[in-house]
């Protein structure tokens, strides 16, 4: 692609008539320290409370349950409210294949357009928005989170961060996606009226785990 | 795109008189400002975050071949690949020769400006490739053959009944029933775009910002098309421009507070996502090729000018939902992808002052845009300048020429100018006696300014003249030095 190769040259060419720099990969001699101002919202003691107000006001809900064995049985009983009961089967997050899941036939592979609900595993969650934090792996594929109509999210309570910035330390390395939901996909394209469901889920819910280290 | 900047004029004309614009523009920009007010305010610190979006942009631009060169760096370690562009032409023939690559027939869009800027959809459809826009209000516009009215709401001006007409022409022979309410509409759209995402070979999306340290391209969306876009299709094809880069996380943390409350008035938005190169080992779905195509088209001549601060812009479209102009007349009249006042500076630079000479000058100098800008850009400095290297070379009008200099020689005979200036106030107040009963005080028909008065009202004077109020406080403020 000489084409290209051209282009950049002369691209970053203009741009170095204007920055002085010489030649590739000199480092900026003041890099990078401009500080960050604090996020200056109080979120209070409580990240779960602050957590769930941020996700009740975007159309997502949140039910805790005490235990990851108890999950299926929370994924019924939304199932129920949301009228899907007789959904059979769904797809899940490969480490959540060996629970208990009663008749329902349970699968981890990557959503096609029949597969109406997911159940997926969050690697984090941030309490200043609402957020679940998903990562791409063979055990977590990103299209169980866009194309199934129900997404239903485990989050454990230990890996609620207060704002995103606690998020960056934690990742050694970055998946190939790195995905921050927060509630139902939504448009607001005719007449600035909101509608959830746009593309993405129409219903999402997170369960949240009450595990030991969170005490 | 096709430029149609030269054009402004006549177009604003007719879309102050057209009163379905105006009534959808009416609500967008309640809608826009009131949510933003709201969410800024509750961060308590907004201002903070301006001051840091614009810093950290301001060093990156001063570094920009050095991020740049990082970006490829991360994004190439990655698997992915990096394409740089001069112009739009180029962006389009590196995008097609990845289709031709893949053997790919049917392509699917997640919003992209960079491409709307390019032309990109025309130039695949050219060559026979199927293109399939599938953001909500890009769908609608690519139906009508319309370009985006806006940067982040494309079909803003568009009413509910538009886009009823507009589904049932092109959906009913699919066999899809009439919808008439907003749920309806979105599922409908909805259904139909879901067997497009399963069965397109290519997707394209824009990039909101691309993270030098990391390599990450990270897209801020709501409806979660950009996300399907990018991880159903076999090849991802990012098409987006060079002053898109950041640093690293900590600054991306900073622009996200930023985009989502000035953009939509949220606190985030439902989806930001960030991606890092193609599938990998083992992975069983994402896109197994990744593509950045960085478009100049002009940005790294704006480096170094006067007009160097608009490259900070991160295309939130705040200025647009603030601006009295833009509210009035949306966004086609301004004749290209940008419009509003990031448009009115960008576009003459990009397109050619000697096309876009109209878009500098549709402004009041109001201020409000600059107000409301998460990256400090001053945006009535820069339109100012534009007017006034207009005047250097030569392109003022004959009737703004004599207009000014009539006002120049009274202002320099300020006895003549006060006398004048009476009457005038006299004269106007009288009209604004005309008006309909309740409407008393706004000028609706004033003869000889009829253009003027069609489409809006002019408020009437005060009862005093500026300079009699000067004189009046003058006398005041000396007795009370006394």
């Amino acid at each position: 692609m000489t084409q290209g190769s051209n282009s950049r040259q002369s691209i970053l060419n203009r741009i170095r008539n204007f920055t002085g720099r010489e030649e590739s990969g000199e480092v900026p001699e003041k890099l990078w320290s401009i500080p960050q101002p604090k996020y200056a919202v109080d979120p209070g003691e409580d990240l779960v409370a602050s957590f769930t107000l941020r996700l009740n006001a975007v159309h997502g809900t949140l039910r805790t349950i005490s235990d990851l064995s108890y999950l299926p049985v929370a994924v019924d009983d939304y199932l129920a409210e949301s009228g899907l009961s007789n959904v059979h089967e769904i797809l899940v997050h490969k480490a959540l294949v060996s629970l208990e899941w009663g008749n329902r036939s349970v699968s981890s592979r990557k959503a096609a357009k029949p597969d109406s609900v997911s159940v997926t595993r969050a690697y984090a969650g941030i309490s200043e928005t609402g957020t679940v934090v998903m990562i791409s792996s063979p055990d977590s594929p990103t299209t169980q989170s866009y194309l199934p109509d129900t997404n239903i999210v485990v989050l454990r309570e230990s890996r609620l961060l207060a704002t995103v910035e606690s998020l960056w330390p934690l990742l050694e390395n970055q998946p190939r996606a790195l995905n921050f939901i927060t509630g139902p996909s939504k448009t607001a394209d005719i007449e600035q009226t909101i509608v959830y469901g746009a593309h993405g889920p129409r219903r999402f819910h997170v369960i949240l785990i009450k595990d030991a280290d969170a005490n | 795109m096709e430029v149609l900047t030269h054009n402004f004029k006549p177009a604003a004309k007719k879309a102050l008189l057209d009163q379905d614009l105006r009534a959808a523009m009416g609500r967008a920009e309640s809608g826009f400002v009131d949510t933003r007010k709201k969410v800024t305010d509750e961060l308590l610190n907004f201002e903070e975050f301006r001051s840091f979006g614009r810093d950290v942009k301001n060093h990156t631009l001063a570094n920009l071949d050095y991020y740049l060169e990082l970006f490829e760096k991360n994004v190439t370690a990655q698997g992915g690949h990096v394409h740089w562009a001069k112009n739009g032409e180029e962006a389009n023939r590196i995008i097609l020769d990845i289709c031709k690559q893949a053997d790919a027939r049917k392509i699917i869009k997640g919003k992209s400006m960079v491409s709307e800027e390019a032309g990109t959809n025309a130039a695949l459809e050219r060559q026979g490739y199927k293109v399939i826009e599938t953001d909500l209000g890009e769908y609608i516009i690519q139906l009508a053959g319309e370009t985006p009215s806006h940067i982040i709401a494309p079909a803003v001006h568009k009413s509910k009944k538009a886009v009823t007409e507009l589904f049932d022409r092109y959906h009913a022979p699919m066999g899809y029933e009439p919808v008439t309410e907003h749920e309806a509409i979105v599922n409908q759209a909805r259904q139909i775009l879901r067997d497009h995402f399963c069965s397109a070979d290519v997707g394209i999306t824009g990039g909101n910002f691309l993270v030098a340290e990391t390599g990450s391209v990270a897209i801020i969306t709501n409806e979660g098309n950009g996300d399907l876009t990018s991880c159903l299709p076999k090849v991802h094809i990012v098409t987006t421009s060079i002053e898109k880069v950041i640093p690293d996380m900590e600054a991306l943390g900073g622009f996200l507070r930023l985009l989502a409350r000035s953009a939509t008035g949220q606190i985030t938005s439902v989806y930001t996502t960030l991606f890092n190169g193609p599938k990998r080992d083992k992975d069983i779905d994402g896109p197994e090729e990744f593509h950045v195509v960085l478009l100049d088209n002009g940005r790294s001549e704006i480096l170094g000018s006067e007009y160097q601060d608009i490259l900070r812009c991160i295309r939130c479209g705040a200025c647009l939902n603030h601006c009295p102009v833009y509210t009035s007349i949306g966004g086609h009249a301004y004749g290209w992808v940008y419009p509003g006042p990031m448009g009115s500076v960008l576009t003459p630079i990009l397109v050619g002052r000697e096309n876009a000479g109209d878009l500098p000058n549709a402004c009041t100098l109001n201020g409000r845009c600059a107000s409301v800008c998460p990256v400090k850009i001053p945006l009535p400095s820069l339109l100012r300048k534009h007017r006034s290297d207009l005047v250097k070379a030569g392109s003022q009008g004959s009737a703004q020429k004599v207009t000014l200099s009539f006002w120049y020689a009274l202002a320099r005979r300020p006895v003549l100018y006060g006398v004048l200036m009476r009457v005038f106030n006299t004269v106007l107040r009288l009209f604004s006696q005309l008006g309909k009963a309740g409407q008393r005080g706004r000028i609706q028909n004033l003869p000889g300014a009829s253009a003027w008065t069609s489409s809006r009202d002019l408020p009437a004077p005060d009862k005093s003249t500026f300079q009699a109020l000067w004189k009046t406080a003058k006398v005041s403020s000396n007795r009370s030095v006394k």
